[in-house]
């Protein structure tokens, strides 16, 4: 190397020594912008990442707590104005009771099978037969509306006799599965919109059904029932 | 007046032109050391913090995931309640009778002593009327209100009978506006 430096000349010499310095910065910039330049960017775009999480994070982590308070009795309303399993039987309970409060006479119920309706939502017909005077019936009618599980009139048949009013009623009550999923923790949550606030508040006045708890039996228990 | 002497061998003699350019080249070098240091340096402190930031952020994130996955029934019931908002938005549009028997029935409670209800059917789309009037002027007070009322998005009367004893028998059929 020394040789092919004392070789060279002065001129070219000195020109190598002057413009070496200068070589090995842009080699060193140039090494510096292919990796650390992109090495840094990476790592901003993974800090903006991570605080993007951390604000969704807070503002599901504030609104879980604003409404947790009262969501557990929302879900109790709303399972029970669309439940998650046929509810002709509650329907049915729900109807005879309407009848005994408006003072009409129900008879001849029946509940067909159930179908799949469209949106995930499954229907049961039920139809029944209203024998009373026309405002009891009428009555009756519209609050078939303010029962839980939600049913709406289908058909309405009424005839007119001397001896009053009767009514061959269609009415479809509603049911749906139950969520299987939840988002991501990192996805966020909105809160109700006035639209779904208002649909709470008239599910919420909705006529829940009423069941009878049948106590066990009272008595002694056979402690040996296969014995001899 | 100074004399400028030049004592170094001719061999070693550097041309003019390329002087000046040496000592460009020097500057420079001297400038681009100078600005790589500064570069190096910057890019050095700014990934350190960086990953001082990206480490106390990701803490934080991690701190509040077991937080918010500790409120996992709250938000499955939250889910639960707008999935069956929905479903209950949706029913709303299906197809009920009320409105139109709500409809009719405005006009029948006029009726008594008039006429009277023979059979009515309602369903989603209309309803369908058998009426008997005592009068011919009762028929077209009750033709004519009904007619002319916005409750219905048509009015057609499809039958039409006289009996001397029970009066004028008409069906009339009404459509959901």
């Amino acid at each position: 190397m020394q040789n092919v430096m004392k070789n060279l000349s002065e001129n070219v010499r000195r020109a190598v020594f002057a413009g070496a310095p200068l070589l090995i910065v842009i080699v060193l910039f140039m090494i510096v912008g292919k990796f650390g330049v992109p090495k840094v960017l990476e790592l901003r775009s993974q800090v903006k990442s991570a605080q993007k999480t951390e604000e969704k994070l807070t503002q599901k982590l504030n609104l879980l707590q604003t409404l947790s308070s009262d969501v557990a009795l929302k879900a109790n309303i709303v399972s029970s104005a669309l439940p998650d399993t046929n509810p002709a039987l509650a329907v049915m309970s729900q109807l005879k009771n309407l009848a005994l409060n408006q003072g009409v006479v129900l008879s001849e119920m029946r509940s067909s099978s159930a179908t799949g309706g469209t949106g995930g939502l499954n229907e049961v017909s039920i139809s029944f037969k209203l024998d009373g005077a026309r405002p009891q019936v009428n009555s009756y009618l519209a609050e078939i509306t303010k029962i839980a599980p939600i049913t709406t009139v289908r058909k309405i048949t009424i005839s007119e006799t001397a001896g009053g009013t009767s009514a061959d009623i269609g009415v479809v009550s509603y049911w749906a599965d139950f969520p299987k999923t939840i988002p991501a923790v990192t996805e966020p949550i909105t809160d109700f919109s006035p639209e779904d606030k208002k649909i709470l508040s008239n599910v919420s006045t909705l006529i829940q059904p009423t069941f009878m708890k049948i106590p066990p039996s009272s008595g002694d228990i056979n402690p040996n029932p296969f014995g001899q | 007046m100074a004399i400028k002497l030049n004592l170094l061998p001719e061999e070693h003699a550097v041309n003019n032109n390329l002087s000046s350019f040496l000592k460009t080249a020097k500057a420079l070098g001297v400038i681009g050391i100078a600005a790589f240091l500064i570069f190096g340096v910057g890019l050095g402190i700014f990934f350190i913090l960086s990953t001082i930031s990206l480490n106390s952020v990701n803490a934080n994130v991690a701190k509040l995931t077991s937080r918010v996955e500790a409120q996992q029934k709250s938000e499955q019931q939250i889910v639960l309640v707008k999935d069956r908002i929905k479903k209950v938005a949706s029913i709303q549009d299906l197809p009920n009778s009320l409105p139109n028997l709500k409809a009719i029935d405005a006009y029948l409670v006029n009726l008594s002593g008039t006429g009277s209800v023979g059979q009515l059917t309602v369903d989603p789309k209309g309803a369908n009327l058998t009426l008997s009037l005592r009068t011919y002027s009762d028929l077209t007070n009750f033709l004519e209100n009904i007619q002319s009322s916005d409750d219905f998005g048509s009015v057609s009367l499809e039958s039409f009978s006289l009996n001397s004893k029970t009066g004028y028998s008409v069906e009339i059929k009404t459509t959901k506006k």
